[in-house]
């Protein structure tokens, strides 16, 4: 049973790291290996999503307080380049873990989309971003009630019908 | 990720064109009789879907029930996106930073799926009778008798 943070902590990085050995051929880069290794790094962005620690900066700080458990925090910048370059080993780890779930296996699921706001409504005139080569575009979400310059996320659930607790 | 101009019925018909043999159960959004019929000729995907209000065949209410009671856990998923991991709060300033936030929280989801999914198996008690296991699996065989 978890009940401290810290052992919640272990629990990820042992997932983590059990799926990360069978992956991280996938991901070998030149050079020295890094101080905060590749799986912890991972860890660390999960955990802290989990706590609430949504801002890189905030999340950073945050792991400052935890040294026992990851001895090494990377700079900001560092982490946000680290983090976007193993975008695709966060899919597969998300897909080894669903792979263990037996739920995954029924051929039942919904779909549903989600809209997703991508620059708030009045800084898009000056936004930098790619936004726009990608499909985002101004509209109106009814069920939100709001206007946003939005990318829609669509997305399907197989994590079976019999147990709504998932 | 889809565009935003993008409507339901054709990212979802799109995203489920790559799978086979499912049953699918969408929101009004998804409400096409040759999009459905379209998906179970070529890839088996039944597609199942309420009738609008206006419509003039209507589903029995045990259907309707059935379908929302299953709706509801999709809506409890993209709760927890939003409000747990705020996945409506957006801090990067790229596509693809963005696509590093969205599916480091879907991993997220899956790990917390996980943790709960091991930790409730091994609280629930087996089925102490053939009924109680019959009612334990109601929902899908009642779904799928309709």
């Amino acid at each position: 049973m978890i009940t401290e943070f810290e052992d919640f902590c272990t629990w990820v990085f042992v997932v983590v790291d059990d799926i990360w050995e069978q992956i991280a051929p996938f991901f070998k880069r030149p050079g020295p290996a890094p101080v905060c290794s590749d799986s912890e790094l991972i860890a660390m962005a999960l955990i802290g999503e989990c706590r609430g620690w949504h801002m890189e900066t905030e999340l950073l700080s945050c792991w400052k307080e935890y040294r026992a458990m990851f001895h090494h925090i990377p700079s900001q910048s560092r982490f946000n380049r680290r983090r976007r370059n193993l975008m695709q080993a966060f899919n597969l780890i998300r897909q080894g873990i669903l792979r263990s779930l037996d739920l995954s296996m029924d051929r039942q699921c919904i779909i549903e989309s989600l809209p997703t706001p991508v620059v708030q409504f009045h800084l898009v005139p000056g936004s930098t971003g790619d936004w726009r080569a990608f499909g985002a575009t101004f509209g109106k979400v009814v069920t939100r009630k709001a206007d946003y310059f939005w990318l829609s996320l669509a997305s399907s659930d197989h994590s079976g019908w019999s147990d709504p607790r998932l | 990720m889809t565009p935003a101009n993008a409507t339901d019925l054709e990212a979802g018909f799109e995203m489920l064109s790559e799978h086979t043999d499912l049953e699918v159960i969408g929101d009004k959004a998804s409400i096409s009789a040759a999009k459905a019929a379209e998906l179970w000729e070529q890839n088996r995907i039944r597609l199942r879907t309420l009738s609008r209000s206006n419509q003039k065949t209507q589903p029995s209410p045990v259907y309707q029930h059935i379908h929302h009671t299953i709706r509801q856990l999709i809506e409890t998923v993209n709760g927890q996106l939003s409000d747990q991991f705020a996945i409506e709060k957006n801090y990067a300033h790229t596509f693809w930073g963005l696509c590093t936030r969205l599916i480091s929280k879907l991993t997220n989801l899956c790990v917390v799926a996980q943790r709960r999914y091991h930790t409730d198996r091994s609280k629930k008690k087996p089925p102490q009778s053939f009924d109680e296991s019959l009612s334990f699996s109601a929902k899908p065989q009642t779904l799928l008798s309709l």
